[in-house]
């Protein structure tokens, strides 16, 4: 019985197209044994790639317009340069009449802030203002005060080689003050002067502080012994 | 998941074995491929590593039979009993062969399984104990009475072991 048996269950077995039907089966069941998975994985990770390749330029793109700290330069004309977080400028403002006549002459944009800065004070239309040994003052306005420190002190330099030390003025702030100085219609050096001056003498209002010449401010400022409102 | 080589592989080394369990315990040829196609599923798909063919052989004899137990649970399955219809799984028979063949598939199906393991595979009653994890007392009663039932049914000498 034994071996009757083992030829009954001998005549059973898988011919070929069970095989290749079970095969084909498990290959679709198991997505090709995941090969399909791997495709859509590296499809979805080449479309997140993308889109992230995307938002970074989006976000640089975005970067590089926004400003993050403003420079000041006022002499007679009153400009305003608007430098983002790699140090470019990307706008630039007349904050005055002779200012807003500048600054269509005055191609700075995109350029290194320090650079930008040497080019309007050698510019051919300011010349007639900085020979006559106007005073400047120069602003950095910024959240960051290190960075605003160091930006300063960049500027600074370049304007020291140009204009005479003594008649460069210079301090740095944040954007709160800015805005209040702003508010008031000074810009932040006479904003300075002023709330500096307003603790000796109350009675000093802004349309005073806002009328009077520069040298006058600096040497109100000096004749009440104040220290440099630029911090110097 | 198994690669496909070692999917392949195990088709190729066990399909005999895992359809003729499936012969065994189920009546229709198109459950006994379901049941087939799932066991290799199961294979694919599970990550224990084996220390042996031995072992292999073991688990895959262990999954196909409980698969089989689950479809015969399964309501809806097919109850008709056409032999003949599993000619695609079944080489040409002699009539002697089917007769044989009739008889196993008619014993219960506890029979089955150990006379199929026991006679063709050469498990003895201990090692299908381990297999099946059952009492072996349990499988040496099985074997005893389907023995005899066989006996009673094909005529000659059951224990020619």
């Amino acid at each position: 019985m034994k071996n009757d048996l083992q030829k009954a269950f001998d005549a059973v077995q898988a011919d070929e197209r069970l095989k290749r039907r079970t095969k084909a089966y498990l290959r679709r069941a198991t997505l090709d044994y995941g090969r399909d998975t791997q495709r859509r994985r590296q499809r979805q990770t080449r479309m997140v790639s993308c889109a992230a390749a995307v938002m970074l330029m989006v976000m640089g793109a975005g970067m590089w317009l926004l400003p993050v700290t403003s420079i000041d330069l006022d002499i007679n004309p009153s400009l305003e340069l608007r430098v983002n977080t790699f140090g470019r400028v990307t706008e630039l403002k007349g904050m005055n009449a002779d200012g807003l006549a500048l600054v269509d002459s005055l191609n700075v944009k995109g350029m290194r802030y320090d650079d930008a800065m040497q080019r309007i004070l050698i510019s051919e239309p300011l010349e007639p203002y900085l020979e006559d040994g106007s005073l400047i003052s120069i602003t950095v306005v910024g959240k960051d005060e290190s960075l605003a420190e160091q930006m300063l002190s960049n500027v600074v330099c370049r304007a020291y080689a140009i204009a005479e030390e003594d008649n460069i003025f210079y301090c740095q702030t944040d954007p709160e003050t800015a805005r209040a100085a702003r508010r008031v219609g000074l810009c932040v050096l006479r904003y300075q002067v002023w709330q500096q001056l307003k603790e000796k003498d109350p009675s000093i209002t802004v349309e005073a502080v806002a009328l009077m010449p520069k040298a006058e401010v600096m040497a109100l400022a000096k004749f009440e012994k104040l220290e440099n409102p630029c911090g110097e | 998941m198994r690669s496909e080589q070692e999917v392949n592989r195990a088709v190729e080394c066990y399909a005999d074995m895992v359809l003729r369990l499936c012969m065994v315990y189920l009546k229709h040829p198109q459950d006994a491929e379901d049941v087939f196609q799932s066991v290799f599923l199961k294979y694919t798909l599970s990550d224990k590593s084996f220390e042996s063919e031995e072992h292999e052989k073991a688990w895959l004899i262990r999954v196909t039979a409980n698969a089989c137990k689950d479809s015969l649970k399964n309501l809806f399955r097919r109850c008709t009993v056409p032999l003949e219809e599993a000619a695609d799984c079944v080489t040409e028979m002699s009539e002697e062969q089917s007769r044989v063949w009739q008889a196993v598939r008619e014993l219960p199906k506890d029979y089955r399984e150990v006379i199929y393991l026991h006679f063709y595979e050469g498990y003895t009653a201990p090692e299908i104990a381990g297999i099946l994890r059952k009492n072996p007392n349990t499988v040496y009663t099985h074997l005893r009475r389907a023995k005899e039932l066989l006996r009673e049914r094909l005529g000659g000498v059951a224990d020619e072991e």
